[in-house]
């Protein structure tokens, strides 16, 4: 088991990744924080963190934060392909999306999303928000045995 | 028996009886006559034979007195014949007066009296005989014979007078009983007169209602011949041999006279029916006494017609068949406009079907279209949501790390860049929820309106208690077919525009409460909500206006809002098959209500 807790963030939108980062920042989150700015990206991003030899740039990430809309492959495909392996499939995974439409709402329930949170318009409600993710996910959650490297 | 026949009866019989009852009467009179006839006769006999009886008494006295003097024998003949003679006549006597006592006594003393005159006319005989004429005078001289004489002639005399009051008391009784026998001969010819009439009277009445019933008869043979007539169908009746009793001028004019030409079964060619040709349903109907209906084709004098044939039994007074009753209605035009709708329904199922394949073709495009403006609505909602959040996040950034560096107009501006993203984020949103509620489905049932202003309560509440706000809601609301999330949202839009068109500095009091209605086309109870403001109103011109989406009365910086509101309002409640309206007052403020159908305490 790892020990340092960071923060995978899958999000195409540079506005949003730096809005995103200032407001982890502004909350005091200090948690490292990897980026994916597509679906393949973030499934590449697994299938090396997934090997048996550690890499520092890609480690397994205590939660992850998804965009729905992403160019390449969209967020179901990744949240479908995360939840389809064993592997990782008990990885903590936020949806965090301007969207709050039923159809994505149930289809991204019904693919195992742990959480679904919509993007607040401002900046002082995003930093609260994510600072509540942090404290439950990061802090609060303990994270099942499974999560073990594969050897 | 009819009751005129039965009256004729009585009357006869009566006419019967009273003729014999005089023909009694008449005999009864006759016989009177007789018996009156008889009695005088009997009289006269009588009086003869008394007279007789005297005369032969003086005729043997007259004799004795011949031959007293004489002493000749041929002065005795009288008084010979007188003692032959008596013996006759008393018995004659006798038979006459033998039913009266008194009078036979009487004769018997006569006769005892006879007796002694021929005894003592004997003796003088006998004495002037032996003793000569002296002896005879002497004997004479006694009287004694003088002495019988008159006692007979007043006996005589007696009973001639008894039998003489017999006769007149008989000729009173006949007389009386003749009078008794005219006045019942004239009440017996009254009556008769009178009975004759009568049977006259009953007869004539009764030959007058022969007549009126005959004429009846022909009148309604008449008539019952011009309907037959008169009918367009053909009828007509055959006898169980098949020949024609009666063809009506339809079936004449159509097929032929009634003679025997037109019964030829060829003219019949062809029938709906093909087991049926017209001589088997005549049997059909003779045999079984069925009613036997199918459809011909008749070659007619007006060329190929298609008739309706019903044959029915025909009977006679006793239920047996004697014959079939035929009526044939001509269905041509009914066939020719049969095959017409044939062919029009078959155009129209053609019609259809094109229309259905137009209809499922425009409704698939209707279908992508709608999916179309889904994906727009999600490149809305996501898309344009992205760099909105980013100019937001971005002013805040500069705002919150350089601030300090800009002078006051910059800030300002910097504030005026999150106030126009800040709107355009509730334009989206509002725009996002307007066109999901034209979409989504709307599933009603029944709801609590205390539960759902509890709700509004619980979003707005706050809101109230900034202004300077006075809100009531009515206690106990009832319930409505609607549907609940719907409901909320559009109070809540009301409640909050109640809030909001505040009058600066002016308390504003809101009040809540419902009513029940019926809507005039509609006969379903209906649920009014009244949400009544003391606000700034509306002017009477542009309340249909604020129904419409993205209609603003107000300048943005006065009020805000997108607009969407009560067209939110106005569409949910429509869905919910409800209605909204408003009357208001500027300047003093409105009452905006909605209707929903209301549900019954039972459905609950």
């Amino acid at each position: 088991m790892t020990g340092e807790k960071n923060i995978l963030l899958v999000e195409d939108n540079e506005d949003d990744v730096i809005l995103i980062q200032r407001a982890l920042r502004k909350g005091g989150i200090h948690a490292p924080i990897h980026l994916a700015r597509n679906g393949e990206e973030a499934i590449d991003f697994f299938s090396i963190a997934g090997q048996a030899h550690h890499h520092a740039s890609h480690p397994l990430p205590t939660v992850v934060l998804l965009d729905l809309k992403l160019p390449k492959k969209n967020g179901f495909e990744v949240l479908e392909w995360i939840k389809g392996h064993e592997q990782f499939a008990s990885l903590p995974v936020v949806v965090f999306t301007s969207s709050v439409q039923e159809r994505d709402l149930t289809q991204a329930y019904a693919l195992g999303a742990n959480s679904y949170l919509k993007k607040p318009a401002t900046m002082a409600e995003t930093t609260d928000l994510l600072k509540t993710v942090s404290a439950y996910w990061l802090d609060s959650n303990v994270r099942p045995p499974r999560l073990q490297r594969q050897p | 028996m009819p009751l005129s026949a039965m009256r004729l009866l009585i009357a006869f019989a009566l006419v019967i009886g009273a003729f014999a009852g005089t023909a009694y009467l008449q005999y009864r009179a006759i016989e009177n006559i007789l018996q009156d006839q008889r009695n005088r006769v009997a009289q006269r006999l009588i009086t003869v034979e008394l007279q007789k009886l005297l005369t032969l008494a003086i005729d043997a006295e007259t004799g004795q007195r011949g031959f007293i003097i004489t002493g000749q024998d041929e002065y005795l003949a009288p008084y010979y014949q007188a003692l032959q003679a008596i013996p006759t006549s008393i018995s004659t006597l006798e038979k006459f007066l033998s039913h009266d006592p008194g009078q036979l006594n009487q004769l018997r003393e006569i006769e005892r009296l006879q007796q002694a005159k021929l005894e003592e006319l004997e003796k003088s005989l006998r004495t002037r005989k032996e003793q000569g004429f002296s002896a005879a005078q002497a004997l004479v001289m006694t009287n004694s014979g003088k002495a019988y004489m008159d006692d007979m002639r007043q006996r005589l005399t007696m009973v001639q007078q008894v039998e003489d009051a017999k006769l007149e008391k008989r000729i009173a009784q006949f007389e009386r009983s003749a009078e008794q026998a005219f006045a019942a001969l004239g009440v017996a010819a009254f009556i008769n007169i009178s009975l004759l009439l009568l049977l006259y009277f009953l007869i004539r009445a009764d030959a007058r209602r022969r007549e009126e019933a005959a004429r009846e008869r022909a009148n309604a043979d008449t008539l019952l011949r011009n309907v037959i007539d008169g009918s367009p169908a053909m009828i007509y009746l055959k006898d169980a041999t098949g020949n024609f009793l009666l063809a009506n001028k339809t079936y004449r004019e159509l097929v032929g006279s009634e003679d025997r030409e037109s019964r030829r079964p060829g003219k019949f060619l062809h029938q709906a029916h093909a087991a049926q040709d017209p001589s088997s349903s005549d049997l059909d109907v003779l045999q079984n006494g069925d009613i036997v209906q199918f459809e011909e084709e008749v070659d007619t004098a007006e060329g190929v017609k298609h008739f309706a044939v019903s044959k029915a039994p025909l009977r006679d007074h006793e239920g047996r068949i004697i014959g079939v009753c035929g009526v044939a209605v001509d269905i041509t035009s009914l066939k020719v406009a049969e095959a017409k709708i044939t062919v029009l329904v078959q155009t129209l199922e053609k019609r259809v079907e094109q229309r259905t394949a137009e209809l499922n073709e425009s409704n698939t495009k209707l279908l992508e279209a709608n999916d179309q403006l889904e994906a727009f609505s999600y490149t809305v909602a996501h898309d344009l949501r992205a760099p909105l959040r980013g100019i937001q996040g971005f002013a805040e950034a500069v705002n919150e790390d350089y601030g300090a560096q800009l002078d006051e107009t910059g800030r300002n501006y910097l504030q005026r860049i999150s106030k126009a993203a800040a709107r355009m984020e509730r334009l989206i949103d509002d725009l996002l929820s307007f066109s999901r509620l034209s979409r989504m489905e709307l599933p009603l049932g029944t709801v609590s309106l205390e539960e759902v202003m509890r709700d509004v309560m619980a979003n707005v509440g706050t809101l109230a208690e900034q202004d300077h706000t006075e809100l009531s809601i009515a206690p106990a609301l009832p319930f409505v077919r609607a549907n609940r999330a719907a409901c909320v949202q559009v109070l809540q839009n009301l409640i909050t525009n109640a809030i909001k068109f505040a009058r600066p500095n002016v308390r504003n009091q809101i009040r809540v409460w419902p009513e029940t209605i019926r809507l005039e086309q509609n006969a379903r109870e209906f649920v009014r909500i009244w949400v009544e403001d003391t606000g700034i109103g509306i002017p009477a011109t542009q309340t249909d206006r604020i129904f419409r989406p993205f209609e603003r009365l107000h300048g943005i910086d006065e009020y805000q809002g997108t607009g969407i509101g009560l067209a939110v309002v106005d569409k949910a409640v429509r869905r919910m098959n409800g209605r909204c309206g408003v009357e208001s007052i500027e300047g003093q403020g409105s009452r905006f209500w909605i209707a929903l159908p209301a549900v019954r305490t039972e459905e609950q």
